[in-house]
């Protein structure tokens, strides 16, 4: 089921009480999600229950065809949502699409940047970072690596 | 009766002579690809740099030209990448990555021993506007070199220069190996290599024309763009499939050539998804060289069979003044955009 949220709704976004959160940012003419089709397909079969992922779509160019075309493309049962002001990746700063953010339900950031490094390595994962520090967080174990530097596509920020 | 007998005498000896002669000695069968390979380059250089005006440079040419070979042992070639709004039909544009400034990127043409020095510059970054700026990178089919170096992603606003030898003659692919690389082959990343012998490819021929087969996955918008339709890309439905980049092209706008010439035509099918059954109505393939090296010969064929990323080089004459369809005889790529004609005068 798709939900779309927009974004900005005060204080940041309506999150289940008690549950991190994740965001990943996307844009829908940036293929480069596909790499992590199924390692983040698989953390949210894992963890859904217990984190609240959404979908982040950051391109002001993007339509709701190709935004509901998109995650139907990956298969993915999550929320998505519009940032049409940007105000998320001021919160956020994340450095290309498909990097994203692992928030505590305090919505401190524990984690940011890639999925996993699978584009560094021709689809070999060798470091599952999200999937890390999401673990970390539930064992209560300090994040092992905070920043997870991936490859996507250049975000445009508003000058 | 002794003539009889001394005949058989005779003939006897001569068997026995013939039976205990030497085995005349093996001819030493000459391999032509018994020659030295270089193997591996340097390391591959990711740098800033101020990008030149044009986007490609050296023995290139947009096909169905067939570019010059340069001569020396070194061979400078530069062909950068942009997202560019392209139009592959009439009303039918899209934002395609393309390598240089067209789909599919330039013919590259060089001879076995050869030093390519290539320069490739991501400039998807000067379209932020429109189209997301990402990394890519460039996997030549004709070198022998380490992917993790020489195919390296490069990020938008930088460039790579590596080195490659070719070792093989042939007519092989280039393409984008950054991931997803199905949809970096459907926005375009696709092209062609030459590799000549290096004396040469054996025979003279009047005419080189060069044919590129791809497939196009898109969907109409609604404001009557297009988009790629990476869903149709990976159940290998395409919207279009064209020879040199534009459906159908050669139907409106046939190539001309003349009657009784003898033709090489250089084809790849770069897929990015299905094969080519590459086939002329009204003449045969006098030779083909399977992957466009000469060892590889077959005579008088009528189709060629080529799987994604498979090349060949075919020579025929078109026997007296006509028109000659050429398709891919999977006619339903006919109906998608493969075929064209040849006029013959």
């Amino acid at each position: 089921m798709l939900v779309m949220l927009m974004a900005g709704v005060a204080p940041s976004l309506p999150t289940p009480q008690g549950k991190p959160k994740v965001l990943i940012f996307l844009a829908t003419g940036c293929p480069c999600v596909f790499s992590h089709r199924e390692t983040f397909g698989s953390m949210l079969k894992k963890y859904g229950s217990k984190v609240d992922f959404s979908i982040v779509f950051i391109d002001k160019n993007d339509d709701k065809e190709e935004m509901v075309g998109m995650i139907e493309s990956l298969g993915w049962d999550i929320k998505y949502i519009i940032d049409e002001d940007q105000k998320l990746l001021n919160q956020y700063h994340p450095k290309v699409s498909t990097d994203c953010v692992l928030l505590t339900p305090a919505g401190k950031v524990v984690y940011k940047g890639a999925v996993d490094d699978s584009p560094l390595n021709y689809g070999q994962i060798k470091e599952f970072y999200l999937k890390n520090a999401i673990e970390d967080f539930f064992e209560g174990r300090p994040i092992r690596v905070r920043l997870g530097e991936g490859i996507g596509c250049i975000i445009n920020y508003k000058k | 009766m002794k003539n009889i007998a001394l005949s058989a005498t005779l003939l006897f000896i001569a068997f026995l002579f013939a039976c205990t002669a030497p085995e005349p000695e093996n001819t030493p069968v000459h391999d032509p690809m018994d020659y030295e390979k270089v193997l591996g380059a340097p390391e591959a250089v990711v740098e800033t740099e101020d990008f030149p005006e044009n986007t490609i440079s050296g023995p290139l040419a947009y096909a169905p030209d067939v570019p010059k070979l340069n001569t020396g042992d070194v061979v400078h070639v530069r062909i950068d990448v942009q997202h560019k709004l392209i139009e592959i039909k009439e009303g039918v544009k899209f934002w395609a990555w393309p390598f240089g400034d067209d789909v599919p990127g330039p013919v590259l043409r060089v001879k076995v021993g050869q030093r390519v020095i290539f320069k490739m510059a991501n400039r998807s970054m000067e379209t932020i506007e429109f189209s997301p700026p990402m990394p890519h990178s460039i996997d030549f089919h004709a070198a022998l070199v380490s992917p993790s170096d020489k195919y390296r992603s490069v990020p938008p606003g930088q460039t790579i220069t590596f080195e490659w030898v070719a070792n093989y003659p042939g007519v092989f692919m280039y393409h984008c190996g950054t991931t997803s690389i199905l949809q970096h082959m459907v926005y375009g990343m696709v092209g062609m290599t030459i590799v000549e012998p290096k004396d040469g490819f054996p025979g003279e021929v009047d005419r080189e024309i060069a044919l590129i087969q791809n497939e196009y996955y898109l969907k109409e918008k609604e404001d009557g763009t297009y988009m790629v339709d990476f869903d149709a890309a990976r159940k290998k439905q395409p919207m279009f499939v064209a020879f040199n980049g534009k459906p159908a092209q050669y139907v409106q706008n046939p190539i001309k050539v003349k009657a009784g010439e003898r033709i090489r035509l250089y084809l790849l099918n770069v897929g990015p998804n299905d094969q080519s059954s590459f086939h002329i109505v009204g003449t045969l393939f006098d030779k083909v060289w399977w992957d466009g090296n000469p060892v590889n010969e077959m005579r008088g064929m009528q189709t060629v069979l080529l799987g994604a990323s498979s090349g060949a080089i075919v020579e025929f004459t078109l026997p007296e003044p006509g028109t000659y369809p050429f398709v891919d005889h999977e006619f339903a790529d006919v109906e998608a955009g493969a075929v064209g004609l040849f006029i013959a005068e």
